[in-house]
């Protein structure tokens, strides 16, 4: 009371609060930021421009994960080839099943995984020779095998893994994360998408911020170029050196210094003169962390040859960086979506990611950033443990690949929190369908926001007159895949 | 206490402090205003508290100890203890808090302790003196009917526009907004700012009407010009120039959710909207004409049922419905249309009440589905109506001649493939029944010898259709029943019972109806499988249909037989029978690789379309559906789910002619109902449209709503400080026949907009936020007009009207206003995003705001920004003679129409002299750089 006194007597403002608070939005939370058209978002967005809105802010409570990278094998992984190891599949090579269900197209009798399996490490754990490098690391991977999500077509699949809703327009999960934490560098994208050649299937809707601020939307970089004029827009000038440019920025300090005398203090000013220098530094910032032929070549080597190898490594350059969120997809379009050629399609995908992925989970070991990291691994759903029949125009009459299989397929984490060397749920004997404590797409979620801090059912946003939040009316935290 | 708990603390202090200060801070205001988010916090924490836990035994139909909780009077008041429920501001003293601590006399709620958090919550609200919205005096499980009921008669937002007499004021004021504003500044000792100086005045009107910065010859003959009249002529001047009506149609496309493509392009679509620029054109005409609001309204909901000009470019409006999203899914298409309606025109989230009744306003689901039904029952046409003259028309020969070619080709694609469907049924009879008998046997199958189709040809359609059929006709007599008797037989019996029973029909003919061939068939080569029914079926069929094309394919065909083969001919030749799938069927029938020949011939037309000269235009209209539909509920949102039926017609809310708000309101009887519900929405009797428009152009001049939340009026929507000059200009826009126009002006002319926008130490102690107006807002340039600016500033501005849209941001760039730019809602330029452009997914009356070093990125080295600086420096004149401070002076004139100060000028002139040279062709030079920077400072992109 005494101090809401004195208070009282000065501007009142939420505005004044905050900078009076100093670490601003830190104490304000998230409650400040809660907002509807304008409404309380304008706490932060219209009366305190000053304000960055990827400044960090504290979470609904200390969470291990303070940043994430996910890697997104877009077109679905076949989880029966990777980590889901199903010897009873192996025995019905070709025979019927005596179960079946309803997927994207017509299948067929059993497949047979063609690759080998062993297991790895102290926990045990079960990998197939795609993942070789990986699988170095079980005993800090919690594996989920009965990942379910609702529908076996790519379009919904992809929204609803990453925006948590299949249909409608919504803010993917890297935009709640980055809304609800800021980020830890103000000179780099609190959100970045890495893929390759151009856009998955779905474009741009995969890390969208919808209704939240744009700053929070994902910003895409085509990993395929090399130089960094192509990689992040107006991050570079064709025509004024960089000597130049501060030269234009200390003049342009000096005159919207007199604009600032003039006009009395006014934080929306002030903060545009701050995004300048902001702005001068992110130039530097973001052209050094996409040039990764600043690491040494052990690394260089350790990741290996192509652009999945290099593109992890710049997702570990960015989240050493502050980054919030780093998704990394396979490359354009759908590359694991292999209906036909299965065998020799996976072996060539997974080798232009295992090693990289492998190389990318020690490194962070190293130095000292898996806890902090929390790392991702799967697909918009798995693949049939059946083989795809032939269809019409689909797959040129080939019997050797697998269908969609949102029934049950297999998602993995590792670090951020996560309880390394577990295997949570399962599928059938078969691998068709999760059957054992199955986990869907909103409850991964829910455990991943709890990783970071965050009760997913207070995570919201006001649009429109509603309260959203990333897990919709649903989402249950799997704590038992959470470290102790 | 663990980490958690502490941080947790610590947030709670945070909220605590946050909300007894703004407490504090509104109080100066008024008494019983909370701010909004203790009324939040009310909403989310207390009042499901309370209706969940307490108002059972407490409420409306029981009140234990005489004591009610659903009311804040009630609470206080307390029950037959004598004691007050609750004294605001001290939790331990209070009774309700001590009842649910277990801590006193009562233990409550009786049968559970409440959580440790819900008691938290409880506590801190009576700390808050006991927040509670006005709107809802009365709290309950109310049955929507009595919500309705209150709703109407309590929220501010739902009453009827009435015009408030100006209150009387002791400052001179010129018009009746300043009295408004003025009575309340002055009740809290507060006065308006003084006038802004002429050139800052200029400046901002400009800027608000048309999107541009004056030059400055305009700025100068405007501060020279001595007339009284001068301002009010410059408002009119400015209202008069086209640019004004592409300035307001940006707000409005924000509103229209516009883009120019339909979304995410499936398979090989092309997502291309290539006529949405018409409904855009139409926008920019209607605000330049000043039609009439109400009317605008009509022309953009239903301007197909009104009487157009000849050359019926109104058509265009129609726009406004279908320029949004195509989803994957027909209820997220009319889903966003009912949204875009209800939100966009009357700030009323009517799409909250989709899976269930609206969880704050009192809005049930069925009054969604009765809105939704309005939508639902209308299409797109193949061919969207051509719109302008006939003359016009001539000019497109060519592209007239090309697009009936490429609709030819559709046709004869579709009819050769139909030709080519019919031919794989007739030669395939056998083959698909053999699938229908035995369809898990799928090698079993291709082993028998009389199947001659491959698995990989199997036409998914065409199978699903002799299911259905066949177990349509389940009791046909004849074939079909006999048939299904057969394979109710066990697999493994097949071959003993099926002889036994076919035998048994044989010499008992009074017990079967079976067709006879098809029983001859069965004895002469009795079956071992079941599968071989298949076959026999199959040459039924064939032989029927090839006695049929011998006899020269008579129609109707089952007229051509008679006896035994009719009954075959009956089946064969039922209008619903696989082998009639008609032309006009066919597309449901199609295999993948078709379907994406088709896609490919549809999409070659829109791209026609898309490149299509310059001039040729065609109206995105809908047509009601000539079926129309009855609407059923979906339960949950769910579109497999039924619930009843509701008619078309408005919401209850909204319509005091059915005062039970029950079932007496007028069903929408105009077809789809477009109109009629039009009507509802332009009328000066909707509560909500005029408010929700007044507000929306206040806050375009102001930089700030009277009302926060301007797509949202419900009751969580808290009656806004100037409600009276709300009211005032919503009666007087609606009297003053809804002219926007004359609604800038009575906005524009008063001192209020005129006043200065500096800061007053004295105002901010009192009214921190300028929620009493004692000065104008200062703000920053959108994008549009940042960018137009810069053009103009530039001299590269092309100010031609209207027409397709370009592309902004791929070299050669374009120099039209950015309203032109194309924009593709599947691939947004990420500029947008950064300058938090209206997202084109949703309805949006208010953009978010932010400051990012993203947008000084683009301000310090986009090809865009770098060019402008080159086109102002070929511009300067030759001042040889003058020098440096003559160029200057060009430059501040051109850029900030003023004279610079000799400080700015010898900041320049050390630029000037000391920056690093030019190092080539590409380089820009020293002048350019100067230029460059200038176009980046904050005088540039604030407006005073």
């Amino acid at each position: 009371m005494q101090q809401n006194k004195r208070l009282e007597m000065g501007s009142l403002s939420r505005r004044s609060l905050l900078r009076r608070c100093g670490t601003g939005l830190a104490t304000f939370g998230l409650a400040g930021l809660l907002g509807d058209d304008g409404m309380l978002w304008s706490a932060l967005a219209d009366d305190r421009p000053n304000q960055n809105p990827l400044q960090p802010r504290a979470t609904h409570f200390p969470g291990k994960a303070k940043r994430v990278i996910h890697l997104f094998m877009n077109g679905g992984p076949s989880h029966v080839d990777t980590f889901d190891y199903k010897p009873e599949l192996q025995q019905r090579d070709g025979q019927k099943l005596p179960i079946s269900f309803q997927t994207e197209r017509k299948t067929g009798v059993a497949m047979a995984s063609p690759y080998r399996f062993r297991q790895y490490g102290e926990s045990g754990i079960h990998v197939s020779e795609l993942f070789k490098y990986t699988a170095q690391h079980m005993d800090d991977i919690a594996v989920i095998n009965s990942m379910h999500a609702d529908v076996p077509n790519h379009e919904p699949s992809l929204l609803l893994m990453n925006c948590g809703e299949s249909r409608l327009v919504r803010p993917s999960v890297g935009s709640w994360v980055t809304y609800g934490m800021g980020s830890e560098n103000q000179n780099l994208p609190g959100f970045i998408a890495l893929c390759p050649g151009g856009y998955p299937i779905k474009d741009t809707q995969n890390w969208q911020s919808a209704f939240l601020p744009g700053v929070f939307q994902g910003t895409h970089v085509d990993t395929k170029h090399q130089s960094i004029e192509q990689l992040v827009e107006n991050v570079t000038n064709a025509s004024v050196s960089r000597k130049q440019q501060r030269e234009q920025l200390d003049s342009l300090n000096q005159l919207n210094q007199i604009h600032l005398r003039e006009h009395g203090t006014d934080p929306a000013l002030e903060a545009r003169i701050q995004s300048y220098e902001l702005a001068f530094r992110m130039q530097m910032e973001a052209t050094d962390v996409f040039d990764v032929s600043q690491e040494p070549q052990h690394v260089l080597d350790a990741y290996g040859e192509g652009v999945n190898a290099r593109q992890i490594l710049i997702a570990r350059r960015l989240i050493e960086r502050g980054v919030r969120y780093v998704q990394v997809w396979h490359g354009q379009g759908q590359p694991w979506d292999n209906h036909d050629d299965l065998e020799v399609n996976h072996r060539r995908l997974a080798g232009q990611c295992d090693r990289a992925i492998g190389a990318l989970l020690t490194d962070l070991k190293q130095r000292g950033l898996l806890d902090e990291t929390l790392v991702i691994w799967g697909g918009e759903f798995g693949r049939t443990p059946v083989v795809e029949l032939p269809q019409p125009g689909a797959n040129a009459g080939k019997v050797n690949g697998r269908d969609h299989n949102h029934h049950g397929f297999t998602v993995w984490m590792a670090g951020g929190g996560v309880k390394g060397g577990a295997v949570f749920g399962s599928t059938d004997e078969f691998g068709f369908k999760a059957v054992e404590n199955p986990v869907h797409v909103h409850d991964l979620h829910a455990t991943m926001l709890y990783l970071l801090g965050f009760h997913h059912k207070q995570l919201t946003y006001r649009y429109a007159g509603r309260d959203f939040r990333l897990t919709d009316v649903s989402g249950n935290v799997v704590h038992e895949l959470i470290s102790a | 206490m663990n980490s958690r708990q502490i941080s947790w603390h610590l947030l709670w202090i945070g909220i605590a402090s946050v909300l007894a200060i703004s407490t504090d801070a509104k109080t100066t205001i008024d008494e019983n205003v909370f701010a909004p988010e203790q009324l939040d916090f009310f909403e989310d924490r207390i009042r499901p508290l309370l209706t969940r836990h307490c108002l059972e035994c407490h409420g409306p139909q029981k009140s234990e100890s005489e004591l009610r909780l659903d009311s804040r009077d009630a609470i206080l008041a307390g029950g037959s203890s004598g004691n007050a429920g609750a004294v605001a501001g001290e939790p331990d003293t209070s009774l309700i808090v001590q009842a649910v601590r277990h801590a006193g006399d009562f233990e409550m709620p009786p049968n559970r302790k409440l959580s440790e958090n819900e008691i938290a919550d409880l506590v801190r609200w009576v700390e808050m003196k006991l927040p509670w919205p006005k709107s809802a005096a009365t709290i309950s499980p109310f049955s929507i009917e009595e919500l309705i009921q209150q709703h109407r008669r309590n929220h501010w937002a739902f009453q009827p526009i009435r015009r408030p007499a100006a209150p009387p004021v002791q400052s001179r004021a010129v018009s009746a907004v300043d009295r408004f504003v003025l009575a309340k500044l002055e009740s809290i000792g507060l006065s308006l700012s003084p006038r802004a100086d002429r050139r800052t005045l200029i400046r901002r009107a400009t800027f608000d009407l048309t999107g541009l910065p004056p030059t400055y010859s305009q700025v100068e003959s405007f501060v020279n010009n001595d007339s009284p009249n001068a301002y009010s002529e410059l408002v009119d001047r400015l209202l008069d120039s086209p640019q004004y009506g592409e300035r307001w149609a940006r707000h409005w496309l924000d509103v229209a959710r516009y883009s120019d493509t339909s979304g995410y392009a499936l398979g090989n679509a092309d997502n291309r909207y290539p006529f949405a620029f018409t409904y855009r054109d139409y926008v920019i005409d209607a605000f330049n004409s000043d039609l009439p609001y109400d009317q605008f309204i009509r022309e953009q909901l239903a301007a197909d049922h009104l009487d157009v000009p000849g050359d019926k470019k109104t058509l265009a409006a129609l726009g406004f419905i279908t320029v949004g999203r195509k989803y994957l899914g027909r209820p997220e298409t009319v889903d966003d249309q009912v949204d875009v309606v209800t939100r966009g025109l009357m700030g009323l989230t009517v799409s909250c009440a989709r899976c269930h009744d609206h969880k704050y306003d009192a809005i049930p689901t069925q009054d969604y589905y009765s809105l939704y039904s309005v939508f639902a029952n209308n299409h797109v046409p193949d061919e969207l109506p051509l719109i302008g003259s006939d003359q016009q028309r001539a000019r497109f020969e060519s592209y007239f001649q090309e697009l009936n070619e490429l609709k030819n080709r559709i046709v004869t694609f579709r009819q050769s493939k139909h030709q080519a469907l019919r031919q794989h049924i007739d030669e395939h009879f056998p083959d698909y029944l053999a699938l229908v008998i035995a369809p898990e046997q799928e090698l079993l199958i291709e082993k028998q010898a009389f199947i001659q189709l491959k698995a990989a040809d199997i036409r998914t359609g065409v199978l699903d259709q002799w299911r259905n059929y066949l177990r349509k006709n389940h009791d046909d007599p004849a074939l079909i029943k006999p048939s299904l008797d057969l394979l109710a037989i066990a697999d493994d019996q097949f071959e003993l019972n099926a002889a036994v029973l076919i035998d048994h029909w044989s010499n008992h003919p009074d017990e079967t109806r079976i067709n006879v061939l098809y029983l001859e068939k069965l004895k002469s080569n009795p079956p071992i499988q079941k599968i071989e029914l298949a076959r026999i079926l199959g040459e039924l069929f064939s032989e029927t249909l090839e006695e049929w094309k011998s006899r020269g394919s008579k129609e109707p065909p089952i007229g051509q037989f008679d006896g035994p083969r009719r009954e075959i001919a009956a089946i064969l030749f039922d209008n619903r029978s696989p082998a009639r799938i008609s032309l006009d069927k066919f597309d449901k029938y199609m295999e993948l690789p078709e379907r994406q020949e088709l896609e490919k011939l549809q999409a070659a037309i829109v791209k026609h379309n898309a490149e299509s000269p310059a001039g040729l235009a065609r109206a995105m209209v809908l047509r009601d559906n000539e079926q129309l539909n009855e609407q059923h509920i979906m339960l949950r949102g769910n579109e497999h789910q039924r619930g009843d039926i509701v008619p078309r017609r408005f919401v209850a809310l909204l319509s005091r002619e059915d005062p039970e708000g029950l079932n007496e309101r007028p069903i929408f009887e105009r077809q789809s109902g477009r109109l009629d519900l039009a009507e509802k929405i332009a009328s000066r009797e909707n509560p909500l449209t005029a408010r929700v428009l007044v507000n929306r152009v206040w806050m375009h001049h102001f930089s700030r709503p009277l009302v926060d939340t301007p797509s949202d009026f419900g009751i969580r929507c808290e009656q806004p400080v100037q409600l009276d000059l709300l009211n005032f200009l919503a009666a007087e826009f609606i009297d003053n026949g809804w002219s926007v126009k004359q609604l800038h002006r009575s906005i524009m002319l008063s001192d209020t907009y005129c006043q200065a926008s500096d800061e007053r130490s004295d105002c901010v102690a009192r009214d921190s936020e300028n929620r009493l107006l004692w000065k104008m807002n200062r703000r920053r340039l959108e994008f549009e007009p940042l960018r137009d600016s810069m053009l103009a500033v530039s001299g590269q501005l092309d100010l031609t009207l209207y027409g397709k849209s370009v592309e902004l941001f791929k070299p050669p760039l374009s120099n039209r206003r950015t309203i032109y730019g194309l924009i593709n809602r599947q691939d947004l330029p990420g500029l947008y995003r950064v300058f938090d452009l209206a997202n084109p997914d949703q309805s949006t009356a208010r953009r978010i705001r932010t400051t990012v070093p993203q947008q000084a990125l683009f301000m310090m080295n986009s090809l865009f920004v770098t060019q402008q600086a080159r086109h102002l420096v070929d511009a300067i004149p030759d001042f040889s003679n003058t020098g440096v401070p003559a160029k200057l002076t060009w430059l501040y004139h051109a850029i900030y129409q003023r004279d610079p100060t000799s400080e700015e000028l010898e900041i320049g002139r050390q630029f000037i002299d000391s920056s690093s040279p030019r190092t080539g062709e590409k380089n820009l030079g020293i002048w350019q750089r100067y230029a460059q920077l200038l176009l980046c400072t904050n005088e540039f992109e604030f407006i005073d």
